[in-house]
């Protein structure tokens, strides 16, 4: 029997490629308080300095005991790096996107000219180089960036979602925007020693937009990043909140290779109607991780084990106040399955 | 055209998102005599109710619902001038608002069209709101039937909304509110945890437990 690296082992779960047992990854942020406190490397620092930042990813590996390391912890960068007004996070809060800067087509002309080694984009690549230079021969270095669509909400603000149905021709040029970033930031992630990339585009839900808009505002630039990304070898996650229950096929249509899910979707469901994309998660985060016990977290992982979840992980970003004896739990429960 | 051609015609601006139609509608409808309460009542939030029907039943999505919204509002603009000193049409006062540390405010902003919509009386404290802001706020509005209407989207600012129960209790307060929260991460059992009232599903469902919990 061949006894693979995690490194080797997410590697080929991803590529639907037969192992023995399964991997304990979280493809969300895996941050909490009790890493912070474990580590020293507290929020919001760790979100903005390259080796805080670093250390805190590698606490979830030797703390909880994810066999992985990741960064960042929120989603804010993006936008922070053109120049949206962010409300700054505390120890137990992530950070949050205030102030929105393109308006309109000419504001999107402004924002072309950037330096992927400057802002906290720059962080999280210099990060993932120290991660991957202590730990890139064994375990999967996962980066993970906001997708497009939600990007463009980020710069755009609330009127997004009425511009992608009065101003098709100004959300489609925001789009290609956000994803000519979104591709060259994934690229600098991947040159840094990134070897697995996961796209959050919590706004780009099916439940919310619809099969036109997503198949209009979504799905062709979803593709595009993925083809990029699977042009480096690199496979892709993708998560997007929500009851994305009857967006799974369009959804996977991007050539994605895991879909993460939220607590909302039924995993045999998910299971039964991906076809190529393997179905990642979904413990609520909130109501299970965060606050039962590790008892009642086993029978729920195992329910979500027997409906044929292909990785075991939180339903959405892992709640900063969880206790790491529950999260613990959890990924001794993917560990002892074997497919 | 009859009353009821109005009214129709309020309504179908709402469900069509016709902005100016709306507006156009809505100054049609009191240059022929019908009240504003009329206009609200029988007209735009008929529309509204088909909207959120339809977002329901998803043959609709939320651009759809927001162009609605914003006709709606444009409507209330034209009419809210006219409704100052019509205590009858309430069913009481909704103060809404998104938790400390969220910023997300369309599901807010559409719960509260919604509230306005069928008749509450709205205090809207916006987003990134500390407890303290709101409790202060039930203070000021003691004696009044009112009800607390809270959107948290993050599972994080969701934790803010067991503080804001407490609160109301320490200050003696929680007899006098319906308190109701909402969002992605809340669920029944997290309401039955902090000992609030009720959630929602959506906006359209919220005015709905609104009414009834408020009945």
């Amino acid at each position: 029997m061949t006894e693979y690296t995690p490194k080797e082992r997410l590697a080929r779960v991803l590529n639907k490629q037969p192992v023995v047992r399964m991997p304990a990854v979280c493809v969300t942020q895996t941050a909490t308080v009790e890493q912070l406190e474990a580590c020293g490397a507290f929020w919001p620092e760790a979100n903005e300095n390259a080796e805080k930042m670093a250390t805190l990813a590698e606490a979830g590996h030797t703390v909880i005991g994810f066999e992985a390391v990741r960064v960042p912890y929120d989603i804010t960068a993006e936008a922070e790096f053109f120049g949206c007004e962010i409300k700054a996070g505390t120890q137990v809060q992530q950070p949050s996107v205030v102030g929105h800067v393109v308006k309109n087509a000419e504001d999107i002309e402004g924002l072309r000219d950037y330096d992927l080694s400057k802002g906290r984009i720059g962080v999280v690549c210099k990060a993932i180089k120290i991660l991957a230079d202590k730990y890139g021969a064994d375990l999967p270095i996962m980066g993970s960036m906001l997708g497009p669509f939600s990007l463009a909400q980020h710069l755009n603000g609330d009127s997004w979602f009425m511009a992608i149905m009065t101003d098709e021709t100004f959300g489609l040029a925001l789009m290609e925007f956000t994803t000519e970033f979104n591709i060259a930031y994934a690229k600098k992630m991947v040159e840094s020693g990134a070897d697995t990339m996961v796209i959050i585009d919590p706004t780009a839900s099916y439940q919310l937009i619809g099969p036109e808009f997503y198949e209009k505002f979504v799905l062709p630039f979803h593709t595009r990043i993925i083809d990029a990304m699977h042009e480096l070898n690199i496979p892709t996650v993708l998560h997007i909140c929500g009851d994305a229950t009857n967006g799974l096929t369009l959804m996977e249509a991007c050539g994605v290779d895991g879909i993460s899910i939220d607590q909302n979707v039924d995993v045999a469901t998910a299971v039964a109607k991906l076809e190529k994309a393997i179905v990642i998660g979904n413990l609520d985060p909130a109501n299970m991780l965060w606050n039962q016990t590790p008892a009642t977290i086993k029978e729920e992982s195992k329910n979500i084990l027997n409906a044929g979840v292909h990785l075991l992980a939180p339903g959405c970003g892992i709640v900063s106040k969880t206790p790491t004896e529950n999260l613990r739990t959890m990924v001794e429960m993917a560990k002892n399955h074997t497919y | 055209m009859s009353n009821q051609d109005y009214l129709d015609k309020l309504r179908d601006t709402i469900v069509n998102q016709n902005i100016n139609g709306c507006v156009e509608a809505t100054n049609e409808a009191l240059a022929a005599g019908i009240g504003a309460v009329e206009a609200i009542e029988n007209g735009l939030s008929v529309g509204m109710k088909i909207v959120g029907d339809k977002f329901e039943a998803a043959e609709i999505y939320l651009p759809h619902i927001m162009m609605s919204a914003k006709a709606m509002s444009a409507a209330m603009e034209i009419l809210s001038p006219l409704l100052v000193g019509d205590e009858n049409a309430g069913h009481g006062l909704a103060i809404t608002y998104v938790q400390e540390g969220d910023i997300h405010d369309i599901g807010h902003r559409l719960v509260t069209t919604m509230l306005g919509a069928n008749g509450f009386e709205i205090i809207d404290l916006g987003v990134d709101v500390p407890n303290e802001k709101v409790i202060e706020e039930v203070i000021k509005n003691k004696g009044k039937k009112m009800i607390l209407v809270g959107s948290a989207l993050m599972t994080t600012s969701m934790l803010g909304q067991k503080d804001t129960v407490e609160l109301l209790k320490e200050e003696g307060l929680r007899d006098d509110i319906k308190v109701m929260f909402g969002g992605a991460p809340v669920s029944d059992a997290w309401i039955a945890e902090i000992g609030a009232d009720a959630t929602a599903e959506n906006a359209a469902d919220a005015s709905r437990v609104a009414l009834e919990i408020m009945k």
